[in-house]
């Protein structure tokens, strides 16, 4: 043998050749805790994993922790700054809207929603673009691929919102239906960037090594091209997840998003677009809280990418 | 072309037993999109290149292997050897069906195996393998070694359990010089010669009958280049494997080939024993490219080094005549009219040229 391998990581130290089920259920928290020590290691995915963490707490407790319930009104203050302004008042945190209704309360209820909306539409988006853009990749300038290109040329044409728009337009707007639908048109983009990746994977040698070997198509996809997509999935997972924030925003201040009395951030955004030059509060908090929330997915996003190459394996 | 085969088959050592392999008359040709480009005139003789380098093939078209034809004999290696772009790869690619060819034969135990179906031909598969030049690029990242070497053993399902699988993994480690230890490794913790030795150990796994080295060693250092061809070797006496050996490193190829075939411009120039091709040259290419190659004892030189002039000219506008006549230093008149069949010049030797060298 001509070198060693450098391996600082203990799990090389316990795969001895012994049995295939090296990670039995006694490693998986071992594992976990192992992947907890990673995340701290990396600030910018700590702060992200708490962010998100607040999030879902908050999501669930909201009806605990919020001052009032999102609609209730309060009409003598109207329109109140945040506390920290002069005229604010302590019992709104973070002032009132033009009905009286307190920004902070709202913000609280809408998280669930919101981030439930967006993060279904994006794995259903995902689920379907990763598939549709393996195998045409895969195939790439046969029939198949010829199909999904000229559909995602046809839906380049036509601005996503538009086309969402069309459909919850005959469909009736709901919470179920905004979800499906932000979801099945988003495929696009993930169809797009994995199979760019797919027609560069498919040409490398351990591909052509597998198809020397004689393994089946369905198995070369799954085993060789799927885990090596992984990464580009990630990053566009996340980018779609803040997208998919803005389009449920403007959807619902068409009308056509999600209906009141359930809030969501990009409802209430919208609604204080109007009074941006007056009661900027209204519009900014909400539009924080979603750039907040994208960039701790994106922070989370990068690590989980790394956690998922072995070549990172490495630190630890 | 026709008596060329039947001189290939009257071959000394091949009549003692059926060729493994047998190729005849195998072409693989590009359709190249957008307009071709315009021949160049930069001849250096400052001749109308129009003639010479008229083209043969239509427009658009690239003869990666133009009509190739050779046997290869259980538990022999050959050689192959050429430029970059000379078509080795191709072949090489040709023969596994990793491309599929555009005309001719490959028989594989009698069997042709551009005709079978797909179902047979991925059956058919195990018992050829391949090992390929770059090691970094030839293990999926994202897989354990043990993985690896058990995706042939799963693909055709010889070992139906996982222990019995997980055993010959470890096997093959072994056999190929890697510590067992090293089997739920990810391949970036490895060297490019240990690398090597999994993707062989990958070759390996099925018992196969055939393996090809695409470059196996080219992108490895010298010292473990000795290393990986003494396990080739070793493996080669100890399973009576059949190698095809690509490779551009001479000192490689004379290392392990026990038979050399000299490629130009998708075309065997020439074919013989190692020994016959190194000592005794018939081709002027072949003397050419030993000539260029550096040799490290001035004894072991040949007495006036012969340097080509020129590149290797485009495989869409290949010359009429003979492929090397733009480049040859011994070019005549009817070499360039004229393309030479291979033909036999020994027991041994065929080589494609009308006036072999040091021939009567």
């Amino acid at each position: 043998m001509t070198q060693q391998p450098l391996m600082e990581n203990e799990t090389s130290t316990k795969a001895a050749p012994g049995g295939p089920a090296v990670s039995g259920s006694g490693g998986s928290a071992a594992v976990v805790r192992r992947r907890l020590r990673t995340l701290l290691q990396s600030p910018a995915a700590t702060i992200g994993a708490l962010v998100l963490l607040l999030c879902v707490l908050t999501a669930l407790l909201a009806p605990f922790i919020s001052p009032y319930p999102p609609g209730q009104q309060h009409p003598q203050d109207r329109l109140l700054p945040p506390f920290w302004l002069e005229g604010g008042s302590t019992e709104f945190l973070l002032g009132t809207d033009n009905l009286g209704r307190d920004i902070l309360s709202r913000i609280v209820h809408g998280v669930q929603v919101t981030l439930l909306v967006s993060g279904i539409a994006v794995i259903i988006s995902a689920v379907l673009g990763v598939t549709l853009g393996v195998i045409s990749g895969f195939y790439a300038g046969g029939w198949f691929d010829t199909i999904i290109q000229r559909l995602v040329d046809a839906n380049m044409a036509i601005p996503n919102i538009l086309l969402i728009l069309v459909i919850i337009g005959s469909m009736g707007p709901s919470t179920v239906t905004l979800t499906v639908v932000l979801g099945v048109t988003g495929w696009v983009i993930f169809a797009r960037m994995v199979r760019a990746d797919v027609v560069s994977l498919r040409e490398r040698d351990f591909v052509r090594a597998a198809r020397s070997i004689g393994t089946r198509d369905p198995v070369m996809m799954m085993r060789h091209i799927l885990p090596n997509v992984m990464p580009t999935t990630i990053v566009v997972a996340t980018l779609s997840f803040g997208t998919n924030i803005v389009i449920e925003a403007s959807l619902s201040f068409l009308g056509l998003g999600i209906q009141p009395p359930t809030v969501t951030w990009g409802y209430v955004l919208n609604e204080g677009r109007d009074y941006l030059a007056t009661a900027w509060w209204i519009a900014t908090f909400p539009g924080l809280a979603i750039t907040i929330t994208v960039l701790a997915i994106m922070f989370l996003g990068d690590w989980l990418r790394d956690v998922l190459d072995p070549r990172e394996k490495k630190r630890s | 072309m026709t008596e060329a085969i039947e001189h290939l088959h009257s071959t000394t050592e091949a009549s003692a037993q059926e060729p493994l392999i047998t190729v005849r008359h195998l072409t693989k040709k590009f359709t190249l999109r957008g307009p071709r480009p315009k021949a160049s005139a930069k001849d250096e003789q400052g001749k109308a290149s129009d003639q010479a380098q008229e083209r043969q093939s239509p427009r658009n078209e690239l003869v990666a292997v133009n009509n190739i034809s050779f046997d290869v004999y259980p538990g022999e290696t050959l050689g192959l050897v050429g430029e970059s772009g000379s078509g080795k790869s191709t072949t090489a690619a040709l023969i596994l069906r990793l491309l599929e060819a555009t005309s001719g034969e490959v028989y594989f135990e009698g069997q042709n195996l551009l005709e079978l179906p797909p179902q047979e031909m991925r059956r058919r598969r195990r018992d050829m393998q391949m090992v390929f030049q770059d090691p970094f690029s030839s293990l999926n990242p994202r897989m354990r070694v043990g993985e690896i070497i058990e995706e042939p053993l799963r693909t055709h399902r010889t070992l139906p359990t996982r222990r019995g699988r997980r055993d010959r993994v470890l096997d093959l480690m072994d056999t190929v010089g890697l510590s067992p230890d090293f089997v739920d490794r990810f391949p970036h913790e490895f060297s490019g010669g240990q690398r090597q030795r999994i993707g062989i150990a990958r070759a390996l796994a099925l018992n196969p009958k055939l393996i090809v080295c695409d470059e196996a060693v080219s992108a490895l250092d010298v010292s473990i280049q000795a290393q990986v061809l003494n396990l080739l070797k070793k493996l080669q006496a100890e399973f009576n494997l059949t190698y095809i050996f690509i490779g551009h490193g001479l000192p490689a190829v004379h290392h392990i080939s026990d038979r050399i075939a000299v490629m130009y411009l998708g075309k065997i120039v020439e074919i013989t024993t190692r020994d016959s091709l190194f000592d005794d040259p018939k081709h002027p290419y072949t003397k050419a490219l030993l000539d260029s190659s550096p040799v490290s004892s001035p004894e072991l030189r040949g007495s006036q080094d012969e340097l080509l002039e020129g590149e290797v000219p485009s495989l869409d506008i290949t010359p009429r005549g003979c492929p090397f006549n733009t480049r040859c230093l011994y070019v005549q008149d009817r070499c360039r009219s004229e393309e030479p069949p291979l033909r036999s010049l020994s027991d041994t030797a065929q080589a494609a040229c009308h006036f072999p060298l040091n021939h009567n």
